[in-house]
Order: structure tokens, then sequence, then C-alpha cells
């Protein structure tokens, strides 16, 4: 269980306010938002690199303050930093850093590295971006983490590693006993296995949601323009104008009906959250959702 | 066993797409009454979806009287009327038919059209 509280972080000319939320042991949470939204300042804190001015992580029970030897053990990562020896080679780096974890497996690190077609007597440095993550990925899974903290894990893979990666995290989660935070560009990554989605916007955590609620609030529905303009206007969140149909992100009811001309559907990641940031763009105060 | 077959982009969510395919196999006797389905974990991790999901789809089954769960083990398909779940299902699919149909004679469609495009789309 990941729970944070009130947690912030201020630099100069940006600051993460507020962060509050809690994620349930045996779920992935995806972290959304644009480039400078927060996400990895957010994830820096998880990993205690960056120390909040303000608030508190409990990892499990447990603070930084107090447990950080045990926490991070613990705790698997993924990060567009490269963390790694240039000029070892793949297996040299396991051997190298694997000490540090009571649980490492090289074992488990090789097999992996084979299952991702990359060879361990390759020097780190000379890997492609999309391989030094794969790599990254593969050594935090084999020292059996109970939290994975992934940032931009799938930026730089291709189509059929996204696909086993996928499957890899949602076997990491299968016992419920594990957790993972996943922050990402790719949305769709998130549309199948997000447990719970935050949203973070100009450094404030705007919606946290589980994908049940989400579901339920929201619909993005689609029309002739006289049809949309029907719609209720106090759940009307975004509407687009095209030039053929308009679309509209509406706040869902339970007992509402729309036209059988219209067509509707629960928004993707994506939909949302760029109806989301339009709805609210150059707005101040309260965030619309 | 179980095939379920998910589509991300599909319009319908995720764990309606589990529901109706879940319901087909109840109705033609692919899952059987009393059989135990798999756990919400481990369906999850077969079908690469949000534990939220699976969760949810065996919970619509669950208040639909279709499967019933037994705390600390799972779920399991309940001792159900197959007459009367085809019954419901033809029901939905000729209200859904006589809406199309509807819809081709306004559009002035003649029987022989309709029946061309029904042939066609059966190929």
């Amino acid at each position: 269980m990941i729970v944070a509280e009130n947690l912030g972080k201020q630099w100069k000319g940006f600051s993460l306010q507020n962060v509050t939320f809690q994620l349930p042991k045996g779920y992935i949470l995806g972290l959304i938002g644009e480039n400078g939204a927060g996400k990895t300042t957010l994830l820096k804190l998880l990993l205690n690199v960056y120390v909040p001015t303000e608030g508190e992580i409990l990892l499990d029970g447990r603070r930084y303050q107090q447990e950080e030897e045990k926490i991070k053990q613990d705790i698997g990562f993924v990060m567009q930093e490269d963390l790694f020896i240039p000029g070892f080679t793949l297996e040299e780096n396991g051997d190298y850093y694997g000490k540090y974890y009571e649980r490492f497996s090289k074992e488990q690190l090789l097999k992996l590295l084979h299952q991702f077609t990359l060879n361990e007597k390759d020097k780190f440095g000379k890997l492609s971006k999309g391989e030094k993550l794969k790599f990254q990925f593969a050594f935090a899974l084999s020292h059996k983490p109970r939290l994975l903290i992934l940032d931009e894990p799938t930026a730089n893979f291709d189509r059929e590693f996204r696909a086993q990666f996928l499957k890899l995290i949602t076997e990491f989660i299968a016992d419920g006993e594990k957790s993972v935070v996943m922050a990402t560009h790719n949305t769709q990554d998130l549309d199948q296995i997000a447990d719970y989605i935050g949203f973070l916007h100009q450094g404030k955590m705007v919606l946290f949601t589980n994908r049940k609620s989400l579901e339920n609030r929201y619909r993005i529905v689609q029309g002739e323009r006289y049809r949309i303009k029907n719609l209720p206007k106090q759940d009307c969140i975004y509407i687009e104008e095209k030039k053929y149909s308009w679309k509209a992100l509406m706040r869902h009811r339970r007992w509402r009906n729309y036209e059988k001309e219209l067509e509707v559907h629960v928004p993707t990641i994506e939909e949302l959250m760029c109806c989301l940031l339009k709805a609210n763009e150059g707005k101040r105060g309260e965030f619309l959702c | 066993m179980l095939k379920i077959q998910i589509r991300p982009q599909g319009t319908m969510a995720i764990y309606e797409q589990i529901v109706n395919q879940l319901k087909d196999a109840i109705v033609k006797g692919e899952l059987k009454a009393g059989e135990a389905l798999p756990s919400i974990r481990g369906l999850a991790m077969e079908l690469e979806v949000s534990v939220i999901t699976t969760k949810r789809a065996y919970e619509e089954l669950e208040k639909e009287g279709l499967l019933r769960s037994v705390a600390g083990k799972g779920f399991y398909v309940c001792e159900y009327n197959t007459d009367y779940l085809k019954e419901k299902q033809w029901m939905i699919l000729e209200k859904r038919m006589t809406e199309v149909l509807q819809d081709c004679k306004s559009a002035g469609l003649t029987k022989q059209d309709i029946v061309e495009m029904v042939e066609a789309l059966l190929q």
C-alpha cells in the first residue's frame, strides 16, 4: 500500500502541491499529464531521490526517515536517466548493482535479458535508448521488488516488446501483494491494465480515480451538432466542434439514456485527458472534471 | 478452456466485453452450472487487463444471478435455466433486428435489397 499525504515539493518556478492518494497493494496506478505536470517529480519523491518539502509518504507502512534501507530493497524502478555504468557489460552491471539487493537473482536477470533479446556481454553504454530501458526493467524485476516505479518505460519500446511488457506487469501484480506506479505518455498502455489513474496538472493531482468510477463517470458522445447541443448543459464538460459531427465529454449519470442516433462510448484515457485539458485551458481556480 | 477476446479499442468497455462473452459461454453450455471460474486476479493476468475490470465483470454477472461468489473460494456458475437465458437473448436480438429492419424500410430498401445485404454480410 502506498500512501501519499499532502505531498509537496517546491522548486524555483515549479511546485508539486498537496498530492494525496492511496494505492492499495495488488494494483497498478497510471500517472498521466502533460510534460512538466509533475509526474517525474512525484515518482522521484516516491523513490526518495527528492525529499518532500511538505507532507509524507508511507510505503507498506514504512517511512524513508526511519527505514530507508528496507524500503529500497523493495523498490524496482525504471527512470529516464542512465543509472548504470556505461563501460561495464550488462552482466557486470548486474553483478555490481545486484550486490546491494538482498533478493537479487542473477539467474533471473540473465533469463530476462535473453527473453528481451539483450546480450549480457554487451556494454551498457553501447545500447540504444530502448535497450537501456529494457535492461533497467530486467534489473528492476530481478531483485524481486514489491513496488515498481516506472517513468515512461515504454517510450522507446517496439510494439512487440510493449506487449511483452504489459504481460510482465500484469503477472507482477497477480499475487495481490505488489504494486506498480507508472507514468506514461503512451496512454494506450494504461487503457487496458491500469486500475487507478492519477492525473497531474500544473503540479496538482486534479483527478485520482479507479477504473470503475472512471467508467461510470464519463462518456464521449458524438453526433450531429443539434443533438449535442440538446445534451444537458450542466453535465457537458467539454464540446469539440468539428465540421460534420460534434463531440462532447459528458459527466455520465446512471439513469441517463442518450438518443440512439448518438454514438456513445467510455472515453479512452487519451480522450479523457485531452478533453479535460481543453476544458480547463486558460482557466483559473478549481479544475473542472 | 474458456476463450475470451478483448478488443482494446472497442466501443464497449472491457468489463462489458467480458460480461457478454461469459454470458454467451453460459448460454452455449461451454460453462456449466457449478463450474468454477478463474480467479479475478488470474483472469486479469490471463487477459492482461486491470484487476478492477475482471472484478467488475464478475460482480455484474453475480447481480444478474449467473454467477455466485463463495467467500474465500471464488466465483461459480449458478444453476440456471438455459432456456430462459436463450429466450432472453433471442428477445434482445429480435428487438434489435426489428429496429434495423425499420430503418431499412425508411431508407427505401426493398425486401430483396435487405435479403441480399444480409446474405452478403453472412459470407
